[in-house]
């Protein structure tokens, strides 16, 4: 398979293609209203902002960015290029294909007059950005949220996992791994388990029913089993501070970990 | 006192809210914000609605507002994507809170998602009355320099405009009169890459000089990561000292340079309201 791409910038009628491919690396993204509004309908668009990643007619990579002013003070402004979305699909990745797409942006931001460049970055990808890339980390932000119910909880949960194995060959992988947790919340409890579509499912079990054998039981608050299901690490370490109580076939449940991983 | 009264947004309201988020925020480094821009941030934004935009008016002057949004699809979290407060009233923030999240349960929302500004104490402990949990995955602010000098003389002005309005920084700043040249090592490395700038402390004022001057006190050598850190406070001088990720020469020099880059860091926070982020 030859390696050839080229880099461009944004023409009329790439809008389906970049969705569709945000949607592919991040789970779900958005829809295609959200992303006009985001970009082409910004009061700083520009079609070189957005720089795109091309193979054989099909965009495999996109990364965009905003021209904005940054407040230094209450007199001095410096001008900043804000980060946006940005990505690569998946079968193409490790290629170099993302370093060479924030290459050409930054030579966009710089004739457009930028100083620097902005971004916020969830933390997992930071990590990339920083050593990768030499970006600089200037501060840590904390996002904070607020179920209104156990049930919300899981069900956001499971919808987060859903929406990355809703992508190709992770859907087999879950069937071979079959999963079936338990997961007991104060005043509630929930089983999950593969559905007839290859997505997880989640019911809330109101009478503890004999016939149900989960392999896993998690055990915690809404706040303890939230946090856990963020990362591996975030799990062992709630694990070790017997925040949450893990009975059964654990390694089912590292091993559903790991593959959400691997996508992340 | 007149009473509180919270309402939705009205046509017309957004130069006023416009100015009270500049005014609110003027102590951070952010985006700066025009009435262009705030129509197209929420009102135009797909999941945000006039009925999620909550207004907080005393004697008929807005004195806060929170912006809430009702994602179509996906995990039908509602995102509280902006919000601003008179300083220290913390009832205008309590009512605006409960109502963002009155709203997000009126609508079917799952839960709702918030994230406050790091330094604002009030909404860091509405959060913890209202029953927000902290997610372990961090997000982080980053940067990256595309015009370094360009963007130091910026930062400097900024320090100087500081110490015009203190008189205590200015007389440490004026007993100090010295020219420091600073090599900053870029982050990808190639022979002789050193970027060579000269910090000049004059009449207690900072001047930017590009290269190195033939006379100086002192020659700060570090890569350029640890040095906007530096710049920004998120790392200290004497631990990049340990870390040996800073070099002074000639070292005796040392308490010098130690006074001048304590008056470094940029006397502001970075702060980027969750509306205003680009990324997923």
């Amino acid at each position: 398979m030859t390696d050839k791409y080229k880099i461009r910038g944004y023409k009329d009628g790439d809008e389906e293609a970049i969705v569709n491919l945000l949607n592919t690396a991040f789970g779900y993204w958005g829809d295609l209203e959200t992303w006009k509004w985001r970009y082409k309908e910004n009061p700083g668009f520009e079609p070189e902002g957005i720089r795109i990643a091309e193979k054989n007619g099909e965009i495999i990579g996109c990364n965009h960015r905003l021209i904005r002013d940054i407040k230094l003070s209450d007199t001095v402004l410096a001008r900043a290029a804000i980060y946006g979305d940005g990505c690569v699909l998946h079968k193409y990745r490790e290629r170099g294909i993302f370093p060479k797409l924030i290459q050409t942006g930054l030579e966009y931001d710089r004739s457009s007059g930028a100083l620097m460049w902005l971004g916020v970055t969830r933390g997992d990808l930071a990590k990339m950005w920083i050593r990768k890339l030499g970006r600089i980390p200037l501060d840590e932000v904390t996002m904070m949220i607020k179920f209104f119910d156990p049930h919300s909880a899981v069900r956001s949960i499971v919808f987060t996992i859903n929406s990355f194995i809703i992508r190709d060959d992770l859907q087999e992988e879950l069937r071979k791994l079959d999963p079936k947790i338990l997961v007991r919340m104060p005043n509630a409890m929930f089983y999950i388990q593969v559905g007839g579509s290859g997505l997880l499912t989640v019911k809330e079990i109101r009478v503890i029913n004999r016939q149900i054998r989960p392999d896993v039981t998690l055990e915690g608050d809404v706040q303890s089993i939230t946090q856990a299901s963020e990362s591996a690490l975030a799990f062992l370490k709630l694990f070790l501070m017997r925040r949450i109580k893990v009975s059964g076939k654990i390694w089912r449940l590292l091993k559903l970990r790991s593959l959400l991983s691997k996508l992340l | 006192m007149t009473s509180l009264k919270i309402r939705t947004y009205r046509e017309g309201d957004e130069a006023e809210l416009t100015n009270l988020f500049n005014e609110y925020f003027k102590h951070f480094i952010h985006t700066s914000k025009t009435v262009d821009f705030w129509r197209w941030c929420y009102l135009k934004r797909p999941d945000v609605s006039p009925e999620g935009i909550f207004i907080a008016e005393r004697a008929n002057r807005i004195i806060g507002y929170a912006v809430v949004g009702i994602p179509k699809g996906g995990m039908h979290l509602a995102r509280l994507y902006d919000y601003c407060f008179l300083e220290g009233d913390k009832a205008t923030a309590l009512e605006l809170i409960g109502h963002c999240i009155s709203f997000a349960r009126k609508n079917k929302a799952l839960g709702i998602i918030f994230v406050p500004c790091k330094q604002d104490e009030i909404a860091l402990e509405l959060c913890r009355k209202f029953g927000f949990i902290s997610r372990p995955n961090k997000y982080y602010v980053l940067a990256h320099l595309i015009n370094d000098f360009k963007f130091y003389e910026k930062i400097f002005d900024v320090l100087n405009s500081q110490t015009e309005k203190l008189p205590s920084c200015r007389k440490i700043l004026e007993d100090l009169n010295s020219n420091l040249v600073i090599r900053l090592r870029p982050f990808q490395k190639t022979l002789n890459s050193y970027r060579s700038f000269t910090i000049q402390i004059q009449s207690g004022k900072f001047n930017l000089t590009s290269g190195e001057t033939e006379t100086f006190d002192a020659i700060v050598e570090c890569d350029t990561t640890t040095f906007v850190k530096l710049l920004f406070g998120t790392i200290r001088l004497t631990k990049a000292l340990i870390m040996r990720r800073i070099r002074i020469s000639p070292l005796w020099k040392l308490p010098l340079v130690f006074k001048i880059f304590s008056r470094l860091p940029v006397p502001y926070p970075v702060y980027i309201p969750y509306g205003e982020w680009l990324t997923h």
